[in-house]
């Protein structure tokens, strides 16, 4: 047992840390800051911290991409941290695992530098949780596939290049053979992408695919083989947000403490009160746990362990504590935390009303709560399937 | 002897509710035609006047009957503010009923039954859950009082004409002992409101008080007596939604268990999942303790009962099962859940999102549950101040 970051590792964050401090100075957030501090992180390498060196990568383990990714969101910079997550826990982990030698070289050095990004596209409207009804249909015509369909909250498809799509390739076979993976560029000619209005002022799109015509050479590894790489694939996919997620809680957590240290309601210190006293506390608790369930599981990918049971448990964990921590953190900021960002008295700059309003996403998705405690269930606890 | 029935009589009158609902709103969209055309037909049949007494305009029924009004309205989808009549009945025509001048009743009660709604403008950025720590001064002057200050998030100063207002009169004396209420003309010179934009849109305002006039007649009650009246009032307060609450989770329970019954989820119907039966069958359980607490919670008001404990044991339960029920709801519903309403999938008609992001503004009201059980705490099960 050895729960110590190496020296390296430590070195590593420190100099993620003093990178952050430099460039994220008080008046530094200005309109450019984000294209050029992505150029930087790009320079650096840090973007392609797992992907091996032949590819563009640094070659360096996960816990090197979960601490940048952790360290980015504490210091809120300036980068979309779920777009590089998402991006690397689906095309790249698939890519580097059962892509062509030409997939690998084609998208892994792009992976790599921030210059593209991929979201999944499995969803449809009869296909949710159970992904083996999938009804979008991929024909092999010479050397391209003819893809129709329809697929659901593909929430990416309007600002990401690439899309992951699910398809079937063998409607003659039980569903959950017969599926493959298609890497799918998002301007191809029959893609139409129509948003619908969702929560907490987001989009999300449905994609009509009409006679999309894909070249054969983007079909990831094997035709048919689509089903095993998505089940393998899921616990990383669960988990994408890859250490974002900590550092955010850890962030919020560390002003919220200093707000309930400064704020007095009704003449005492919120800090000073019984209550707000335990519900700091075991947010402090959920904190830690979560963040060393992620460190965990990081060091299990490097040492090239089965991830599925962990990664179970710990998305369980991090939606459900995610969840208490935005409810604990509106109570306890009274009625002004109903007050959203650019309002002057809103405390905390207004960030948690979006982020309790979004939260609630979490408990709808596949990767929600009561749908992996059902797949544990089943799958690591041996219990026989719900009647 | 304990009675659970409705009398004759109260159910004589929730059936007219719903035969007016049937041939008011059946087969009509709720265009603004429509709802400009409701109230005024609720004010002909005086049921916006329900609880007033008779000599001041109203129908002179009590709380039983108003507690059915608001909760056939709300599960029939009326196009009416229930919250917007229901705080302005029970804090604004109980304190003016129970406090006001001979004169007062006269001008403003029967107002209130023709269907004027009335505001309320107590909290301020430094007297929240705690009402003795308001600085707004009425100093008075003459016929007038000046009143100065600032008050936040005061709901309704962009919509309504008249506001209750809460102010301090005598600084000298204990925090609680020198706050008067006064009737205010929003309209007054001297008062500047900026919005504060909420959750779910929900709009309430900033308020700036520079020398505003107050006439001297518009004082309610006694001065120094406000804090007083204040905490009379707050069963009141804590439940205002009187009934309305609950007819609109029994009704978008009915659309939640329809959904369940129709909806195919990976092949299976939702409403043979283990799993969604327990929570469907505790959403009931729960939706059916909360009707019987409003419900004895009115018949005690009927009596003359003192509310004080059911009012904050009911608030606290109301509050966290009607949280908790946007919340099971949602997850019921998918990623669907989170389309809104226009959009082609959206269940229910995106009705649960909303009310996820909108009522949770019950986390953070002076009748959120922590400070409700912080108050029961302290004041029905006796235990020593914090």
């Amino acid at each position: 047992m050895h729960f110590c970051f190496t020296e390296e590792q430590e070195k590593f964050r420190q100099e993620i840390v003093d990178f952050c401090k430099a460039e994220l100075q008080e008046g530094s957030r200005t309109p450019d800051l984000p294209v050029s501090f992505r150029r930087k992180i790009a320079e650096k390498g840090w973007i392609g911290l797992s992907i091996p060196k032949e590819y563009g990568g640094q070659g360096l383990g996960a816990i090197y991409r979960v601490i940048f990714m952790e360290e980015m969101a504490y210091w809120r910079a300036p980068i979309v941290a779920y777009d590089y997550g998402v991006t690397m826990s689906l095309l790249g982990n698939m890519c580097l695992r059962h892509g062509s030698e030409a997939q690998k070289s084609e998208y892994l050095p792009k992976i790599a530098k921030g210059e593209i990004f991929c979201g999944q596209g499995y969803s449809e409207p009869q296909a949710g949780n159970d992904l083996s009804l999938i009804q979008t249909t991929a024909i092999r015509q010479d050397d391209h596939y003819i893809i129709n369909g329809q697929k659901m909250w593909v929430h990416d498809a309007q600002t990401y290049r690439y899309t992951l799509l699910m398809a079937k390739t063998d409607i003659t076979v039980p569903p959950e053979r017969g599926i493959s993976l298609f890497i799918i560029d998002n301007s191809s000619p029959g893609i139409t992408v129509i948003p619908q209005i969702a929560m907490s002022g987001q989009t999300t799109p449905q994609v009509f695919l009409d006679n999309v015509l894909v070249p054969a050479r983007n079909l990831l590894g094997e035709e048919n083989m689509g089903w095993e790489y998505y089940l393998e694939n899921k616990p990383f996919y669960w988990n994408k947000e890859q250490g974002a997620e900590t550092g955010m809680m850890r962030r919020i957590f560390d002003d919220i403490v200093r707000y309930s240290k400064e704020t007095k309601r009704n003449g005492v210190l919120l800090s000073q009160s019984a209550v707000i006293r335990q519900r700091l506390a075991s947010m402090a608790t959920d904190i830690r746990a979560l963040r060393l369930l992620i460190y965990r599981m990081a060091w299990m990918e490097t040492k090239g362990f089965d991830l599925s049971d962990i990664a179970s448990l710990t998305r369980v964990f991090h939606v459900e504590a995610w969840i208490r921590f935005v409810n604990k953190t509106m109570q306890l900021m009274g009625l002004g935390g109903q007050l959203s960002r650019r309002q002057v008295p809103a405390p905390l700059g207004g960030t948690m009303e979006a982020l309790y309003r979004q939260a609630a996403l979490q408990l709808m998705q596949r990767a929600g709560p009561s749908y992996i405690k059902s797949t544990i269930a089943t799958h690591h606890l041996g219990l026989p399937p719900a009647w | 002897m304990v009675n659970f029935k409705f009398t004759e009589e109260q159910e004589a009158f929730r059936q007219e509710i719903i035969n007016f609902i049937k041939v008011e709103l059946s087969g009509k969209t709720n265009t603004a035609t429509v709802r400009s055309s409701f109230v005024p037909k609720l004010v002909e049949k005086g049921w916006l006047g329900l609880t007033i007494p008779e000599e001041y305009g109203g129908l002179g029924r009590d709380a039983v009957y108003l507690t059915i009004f608001n909760e056939e309205m709300a599960y029939h989808q009326a196009p009416i503010s229930l919250s917007l009549y229901g705080r302005s009945n029970s804090v604004f025509g109980k304190i003016c009923l129970q406090h006001g001048s001979q004169e007062q009743r006269q001008k403003w009660l029967p107002r209130l039954a023709q269907g004027e709604a009335f505001g309320q403008c107590f909290t301020e950025p430094e007297a929240g859950t705690d009402m003795t720590r308001i600085q707004t001064r009425a100093v008075l002057q003459g016929d007038h009082y000046i009143v100065n200050g600032q008050k936040m998030f005061i709901t309704t100063t962009h919509i309504l004409r008249y506001t209750l207002l809460m102010a301090r009169t005598n600084i000298n004396a204990p925090a609680e002992s020198g706050l008067s209420m006064f009737i205010m003309d929003n309209k007054s010179t001297g008062i500047t409101f900026t919005p504060l934009m909420g959750m779910g849109g929900y709009r309430t305002n900033q308020l700036f008080l520079d020398n505003v006039e107050v006439p001297s007649e518009n004082l309610i009650g006694e001065e120094n007596r406000g804090y007083e009246y204040y905490l009379e009032n707050k069963p009141f307060y804590l439940n205002k939604e009187k009934g309305a609450e609950v007819g609109a989770l029994r009704r978008s329970f009915e659309q939640l268990v329809k959904y369940a019954k129709e909806t195919t989820r990976d092949g299976h119907l939702l409403a043979n999942n283990p799993i969604v039966r327990q929570r469907l069958a505790e959403m009931a359980t729960n939706i059916r303790t909360m009707r019987h607490l409003t419900y004895r919670m009115a018949f005690m008001e009927a009596q003359g009962l003192d509310l004080f404990y059911i009012a904050s044991i009911a608030r606290v339960f109301i509050v966290e099962t009607w949280l908790k029920f946007n919340s099971t709801a949602l997850q019921l519903l998918g990623l669907n859940g989170q389309l809104q309403r226009g959009a082609h999938y959206a269940p229910l008609g995106g009705s649960i999102n909303w009310h996820y992001e909108y009522d949770a503004l019950q986390y953070f009201t002076r009748g959120s549950p922590s400070y409700t059980k912080s108050y029961i705490a302290m004041h029905d099960l006796g235990l020593p101040e914090n």
